[in-house]
């Protein structure tokens, strides 16, 4: 793919974890409210 | 609606459409006009796209969605963040590094000036038809609650987006996007406060997430594999992250708003910026439409939501049998009441719980009955109320000035949709049609002045479509059946063209008329549920084109 390499940041990383970490407080939430 | 709330909803929009006309009128070229100078930094972009999504029946249906449904909406998004960091890891430094002005224009770089035509007409079709549904949805809903002359209503936001997208271009969109979402901010929190303060005095905001949990309302994550249920866990991950690439990385109304950037880090600050706050922002404004299922715990609240509903069966013989309904509602209303208070007051005890289950269970039958009756009223009329619940809350319990504030956030809402989509629609004309196809030896200014005229066509055009929508039964559902007819398609073109090296233009243009065929078909003869086709077509024109290829090529050798 035009030869050019995919460059990973630390940003990208933020995002996944940021998001997994929601998805943590939503069961947690879950597991508290329901 | 009192004389206050009238200043504020006008005022607010006035303010932001002459502020952003007067701001970014101008443009010398079309760098300028069609991005924007190339000067947004990141927390622009990243409002600007949250803003282009977010259109008015978001405000308006996702509250209703989590009244009737809960919070288990919020995991259509959970796949969004996945697709950010791949249109920050593939897309954008591809599209920056060709100065593309449009997402189609890489195609041609990539395989030839047909595949890019093809992929620009298939957007505008679609995108053309959505812009007049962006500006009908909200428009049906408060002509209904507010009595509004709903053709006036359609025109108002439509020339109001004009004039500042024909004006000022992408700059102007932009500028205009984060006053908006300013607006509807300040608007959801002030609302969401109200609410809270609503409930009864010995109510606190943790009980009341726990009467909305005793109703199952705070059932937020569905790990099943169950494909009847539309949002779960994995639908929202697989499903999401595939509808989400498509719409950020191939849909010129979402590809325009990140090529704004300054540089490519800007655009890809913005769109990590989406990545962080869409699924609170969502998780948020569902959370509000809990609340008001709390609140109507405690108040009374009508049988159905749509106003023209009730009207409609209050005109009919049926009038009577629905009476009895709403006196059965009533009832159901003081047996909920009283359940919800000691529940509130003596949390944690298993029979009350299933005493409310039970009341609920008795309304939403009374409910379904309802509508029902309706339907036998007026086969035509919308007995679905999700989208007139918040409205509802809104136009009968805040105070004056926050009336006029929420609904300016509902038109700001649609405003800024639109006008990314108008924006796009032009630019898409302007250079993958007009300046490539048709006529490309002319001044900057003469592009400049062509961008505002499809500007103000395609207006127009929305405009039309949201004026003669009510015509149609379900243009709505037309509308989204026609996107994903479309869109996989277009998704399927674009990663061919990212990933797969080995296939060249030939091969995926024949792939993508055979597929659109095939998609088209397996609509009309109705395949599978519509939402699935995007990944159908998706799928298929990635298989045929390296099917094309492989004979193609085989044949070479030989």
């Amino acid at each position: 793919m035009d030869n050019q390499k995919y460059s990973w940041k630390s940003e990208y990383t933020t995002v996944l974890i940021a998001n997994a970490f929601y998805i943590l407080v939503f069961y947690i939430l879950m597991e508290i409210f329901s | 609606m009192q004389q206050v709330d009238w200043i504020v909803l006008i005022g607010t929009l006035l303010f932001i459409v002459s502020y952003g006309a007067y701001k970014t009128r101008g443009s010398k070229n079309v760098s300028d006009y069609i991005k924007g100078g190339s000067e947004a930094r990141w927390w622009t972009i990243g409002l600007s796209v949250m803003a282009t999504q977010a259109s008015a029946i978001t405000f308006l249906s996702t509250p209703g969605q989590a009244f009737h449904s809960g919070m288990g909406f919020v995991q259509f998004y959970f796949g969004l963040p996945i697709a950010m960091v791949v249109i920050c890891l593939v897309f954008i430094p591809i599209y920056h590094r060709l100065k593309v002005y449009t997402a189609y224009e890489y195609l041609e770089s990539r395989f030839d000036l047909k595949t890019r035509s093809l992929a620009a007409i298939l957007f505008l079709i679609q995108r053309g038809l959505a812009a007049g549904i962006t500006i009908f949805a909200p428009a049906i809903i408060l002509s209904a609650v507010l009595g509004w002359n709903l053709t006036l209503l359609n025109i108002i936001i439509g020339v109001l987006v004009i004039i500042y997208t024909v004006s000022g271009g992408t700059k102007a969109v932009s500028v205009t996007q984060k006053q908006q979402m300013t607006v509807i901010f300040a608007g959801m929190f002030v609302a969401f406060y109200l609410i809270v303060s609503y409930l009864p005095e010995d109510i606190s905001f943790t009980e009341a997430l726990k009467i909305a949990g005793a109703s199952g309302k705070m059932e937020i994550l569905d790990f099943s594999f169950n494909f009847e249920n539309r949002y779960t866990f994995w639908s929202g991950i697989i499903g999401g992250s595939f509808l989400a690439l498509s719409y950020f990385g191939t849909d010129q109304s979402q590809v325009q708003r990140y090529l704004s950037g300054k540089s490519v880090k800007e655009m890809q600050l913005g769109l990590v910026f989406n990545g962080l706050l869409k699924v609170p922002m969502q998780f948020f404004i569902l959370l509000v439409g809990v609340m008001v299922f709390v609140f109507y715990q405690f108040n009374s609240s009508p049988l159905n939501f749509n106003p023209l509903a009730n009207e409609a069966v209050k005109k009919s013989v049926y009038a009577e049998e629905y009476k009895t309904l709403e006196n059965k509602h009533a009832e159901i209303e003081k047996l909920k009441y009283v359940a919800n208070l000691k529940y509130g007051n003596e949390l944690m005890n298993p029979r009350l719980i299933e005493n409310i289950q039970q009341i609920n269970d008795l309304e939403i039958e009374n409910r379904d009955e309802a509508k029902a009756i309706i339907k036998k009223a007026n086969p035509s009329i919308e007995t679905n109320d999700k989208d007139y619940v918040f409205i509802h809350f809104i136009l009968n319990n805040l105070p004056r000035g926050l009336i006029g504030l929420l609904l300016a956030v509902i038109l700001s809402a649609a405003m800024s949709s639109t006008a990314s989509e108008l924006n796009a629609l032009a630019s898409t004309t302007a250079i993958d049609l007009y300046k490539r196809n048709i006529s490309d030896e002319k001044t900057d200014a003469h592009y400049v002045k062509a961008s505002k005229w499809f500007t103000l066509i395609w207006g127009l055009i929305a405009i039309s479509v949201a004026c003669v929508a009510n015509l149609f039964d379900n243009l709505i559902q037309l509308v989204n059946i026609i996107g994903s007819i479309f869109y996989g398609n277009v998704l399927g073109i674009f990663l061919l063209a990212f990933f797969i090296k080995y296939v060249k233009s030939n091969a995926v243009f024949v792939a993508a008329i055979i597929t659109q065929g095939i998609v088209i078909i397996g609509w009309w003869f109705d395949w599978m549920p519509y939402l699935w086709l995007n990944l159908f077509g998706c799928s298929l024109v990635m298989l045929i084109a390296i099917f094309i290829q492989t004979l193609t090529t085989k044949k070479d050798l030989l």
